[in-house]
């Protein structure tokens, strides 16, 4: 089962350990109360002649096997809570202050990435103003980050509530509308990855595609030299993008 | 007691009874019609994820609006349709009066309203599919601002396009059904609070009431902050008021917090009365008392309690403070300890027992075993650096199908095939119950566990068509999918086994007698089917209600009306 997660390529690896880990500890349980089920239904088919036994649960011994359960359950929560809220921290809470700066602009249904590089602001998006796919694979626009040095994002909404989900990052951020959320992750091995939404946003959701592009540091130096368009540093407007036609 | 009733009219019977059994049978009868809608709408989005280029047979081109509101009315209605009518009012109505030794509800019209209100609720769900726009189609969960307004050019209008009567008349179906379910548990809990027979204590009561009372009081405590928002956001919606729209100073997240404040609890209503049945099956054929009665009644209460602070694990992803996951995570997972207890005395009530396996029985012990699966990939979700990965992820509609779906149809199949008897007078045929349980199972779990591969591969849920990405569009996550539509036909198409077995029975089953199974709570102490006013005589209770194999009787059951 494990096998199919996709490969991590960022540096939350301890993320990949936890999942792993309370799948271990409820497998266990799983298989443990399976076995009990079946076990007990061929065991105590009805025989001719043989009698139930009366075990009520209510003497000391038997409640005793409840509340060893009760223990067991406990504890190995308390395993997974330790192992959590370290990692969450690190995730969620810890910022590095130094990285490279990503606003992300999320609306009904597409992407806008606002890189913030030496040569200036670089802003890919699904059209760019003469109407044309700009930068955009299929109608997604990239998302460009390099190797080596951590990326800090802060996510907007021109609307409704979207998702910020790259899943070989094990990256996910609600965006919300008003709000500014900041978050950050560093990616190891150069590719092009999905990014998604994963908050349901109207009817053209499960067109709102974007991909990751992850550089080599060099490679990034020349895309943005490539690039080199400097634009205001005000956060894009946005073209009102008609519904992506792809399909 | 009720030996003075005349026979009543058809009318009196079937349109506006009084009897809690009859309404009971209402409930039962318009929550089937409902489960036949929410497997449909299940067809045209589950054939859309297997054929997408294909139109849906009966439908045709599903876009991705038909597609979300597909979605989004299934959910609604197999929770608020489906599992509540069932699970809570069916047979809350039928079996509280019965089982505690009563002739009917506290409040008989007040019962016959409750489901009058369902009723109407119902109709008006069903209509807002024919309105301008089409139904709701924000998701079951209604976020806005989505779901709520916006103002362009001083006018309202509504984010998610042309959905407006739609999603009006979702709210106010729901919040109908609320008041619906309000009146209906006020009325249960009175009943079983004032209207036991002599000697029943309230430790002297079947699972089943324990279980169907919690749910109850839960639901009344928790819906409130919901019916607010629901109210806040019909505000926003047609009126133009800003509870919930970032650009008039409102608070989208602030829904969130009140819809789970409701949503969290709700799960539990659904989930306990269903193990609330299994609790009171397994020991009838396994002919021994269910394992740790009273340390489960302790444990259920504590899952009651704990039920409301836990909500904010729906939204660890969702802009809160990542402070406050720590607190969630934490009292999430203690959740493991309150369900442990009741899975394990479940299980153990099978230890050193002479099982049956019959129909009821079947259902009973595969919706433990179906159930311990849901219970335990909750872990995964409810830990908020594991949700990161796992958030709007295929797995978590898999997890939360694992825990609802043994809750609502093998809870019900379970309740429906044991208490048949009792109920229409008559048995079910027992090779036509097999053969459907077999099926059924065997094809929940063609369509569930491709959906939790799916979702360890990265595919998320709430999406038409893949094909605007690379990794979550691969040959294998469509097979899987195809795998899972093929085996949802097959689902669906195993109900008519059901339908033909519940409804051919009904007619002409064999005749059975007050206690076909030598059962031993108060239910059994009725003819069958009890007629109005259900006993002949006042009962006494002398002992709890699994009192079987006790040592020195010379049955293997001990009524608890028999001295």
């Amino acid at each position: 089962m494990w096998g199919t997660l996709p490969e991590n390529v960022g540096t939350f690896q301890d993320l990949d350990g936890l999942m792993e880990f309370i799948t271990v500890v409820v497998g266990l349980w799983f298989l443990a109360a399976m076995a009990m089920i079946i076990g007990f239904s061929l065991m105590f088919k009805a025989k001719p002649g043989v009698k139930a036994q009366y075990i009520a649960g209510n003497t000391g011994k038997q409640v005793g096997v409840l509340l060893g359960i009760v223990a067991a359950i406990t504890m190995f929560d308390f395993m997974i809570d330790i192992r959590n809220v370290p990692l969450w921290n690190t995730i969620k809470m810890q910022i590095p202050a130094e990285g490279d700066q990503v606003g992300v602009l999320a609306k009904q249904w597409t992407w806008v990435f606002t890189h913030k590089t030496k040569a200036g602001n670089v802003t890919t998006e699904m059209f760019n103003d003469a109407g044309e796919y700009s930068d955009s694979a299929n109608g997604a626009p990239k998302l460009h980050v390099r190797t080596g040095t951590k990326t800090i994002y802060s996510l907007n909404s021109e609307d409704v509530l979207h998702s910020f989900k790259i899943n070989a990052l094990r990256v996910t951020m609600d965006i919300i509308p008003g709000r500014t959320y900041k978050g950050w992750f560093e990616a190891v091995k150069p590719g092009t990855y999905d990014l998604a939404c994963a908050e349901i946003c109207g009817r053209g959701h499960g067109d709102m595609a974007g991909r990751l592009v992850v550089h080599t540091p060099d490679d990034y130096d020349k895309w943005v030299k490539a690039k080199g368009v400097t634009k205001a540093d005000s956060a894009p407007k946005g073209v009102v993008v008609a519904h992506n036609a792809a399909h | 007691m009720g030996s003075s009733h005349h026979e009543p009219t058809f009318t009196e019977k079937y349109i506006f009874p009084l009897d809690h059994k009859n309404i009971g049978l209402q409930y039962l009868l318009t929550a089937m019609f409902m489960a036949c809608v929410g497997g449909f709408l299940a067809y045209v989005f589950r054939m859309k994820l297997a054929w997408a280029d294909a139109p849906v047979p009966l439908v045709g081109d599903v876009d991705g609006g038909l597609y979300n509101s597909m979605v989004t009315m299934h959910g609604t209605v197999m929770i608020f349709w489906v599992a509540m009518p069932t699970l809570i009012a069916a047979f809350g109505n039928f079996l509280i009066p019965l089982m505690i030794g009563a002739d009917d509800m506290a409040f008989p019209r007040l019962n016959r309203l409750s489901y009058q209100i369902f009723l109407l609720s119902a109709i008006i769900l069903i209509a807002s599919f024919f309105v301008p726009g089409g139904s709701a189609s924000g998701a079951w969960t209604f976020y806005p601002p989505l779901n709520s307004s916006k103002i362009v050019d001083g006018v309202v209008e509504m984010h998610n396009g042309g959905v407006y009567w739609g999603g009006n008349l979702w709210i106010l179906a729901v919040a109908l059904e609320f008041a619906s379910f309000l009146l209906g548990g006020i009325n249960f809990m009175t009943t079983t609070l004032n209207l036991r027979t002599k000697g029943m204590g309230l430790f002297q009561m079947p699972m089943s009431l324990w279980m169907i009372n919690i749910a109850s009081l839960v639901f009344a405590l928790s819906v409130g902050p919901l019916v607010a928002g629901a109210i806040m956001m019909l505000s926003d919606r047609m009126v133009g008021t800003g509870f919930f729209n970032p650009e008039l100073g409102g608070d989208p997240v602030l829904f969130q917090h009140l819809f789970w404040f409701f949503g969290h609890p709700e799960v539990y209503v659904v989930l306990l009365p269903a193990l609330g049945f299994f609790a009171d099956i397994i020991p009838v054929f396994a002919r021994k008392p269910f394992f740790g009665y009273r340390i489960v009644v302790y444990f259920t209460l504590f899952l009651g309690a704990l039920s409301f602070i836990v909500w904010a694990h729906h939204q660890f992803q969702a802009g809160i403070d990542p402070r406050m996951a720590n607190y969630f995570t934490i009292t999430t997972i203690i959740i493991s300890i309150p369900f442990g207890v009741m899975l394990f005395a479940l299980i153990l009530s099978l230890y050193g027992g002479s099982i049956r396996f019959t129909v009821p029985m079947l259902w009973a012990i595969s919706g433990v075993a179906e159930f311990l699966v849901g219970g335990i990939t909750g872990i995964h979700l409810g830990t908020s650096a594991s949700d990161i990965y796992f958030h709007d992820n295929y797995f978590v509609v898999a997890h939360f199908h694992y825990t609802l779906f043994p809750a609502t149809f093998f809870g019900a199949f379970a309740a429906i095939t044991f208490w048949f008897p009792k109920w229409f007078g008559r048995h079910l045929n027992e090779g036509l119950g097999k053969l459907h349980w077999m099926l059924t199972v065997v094809f929940f779990n063609g369509i569930f566990i491709p959906l939790f591969i799916t979702g360890l591969n990265g595919q998320h849920r709430r999406i038409y068509d893949y094909k605007a990405w690379d990794e979550m569009n691969t040959p294998a996550q469509h097979n899987l999918n195809v795998i899972a539509t093929i085996c949802l036909l097959g689902l669906l198409a195993t109900q008519l086994v059901f339908l033909l077995n519940f409804f051919r029975s009904w007619a002409s089953g064999p005749k059975a007698t007050a206690n076909p199974y030598n059962a031993t709570t108060l239910e059994w102490a009725a003819a069958s089917p009890p007629p109005h006013g259900n006993f002949d005589k006042v009962l006494t209770v002398y002992r709890g209600p699994h009192e079987y194999s006790v040592p020195g009787a010379k049955e293997d059951f001990s009524p608890q009306w028999i001295q």
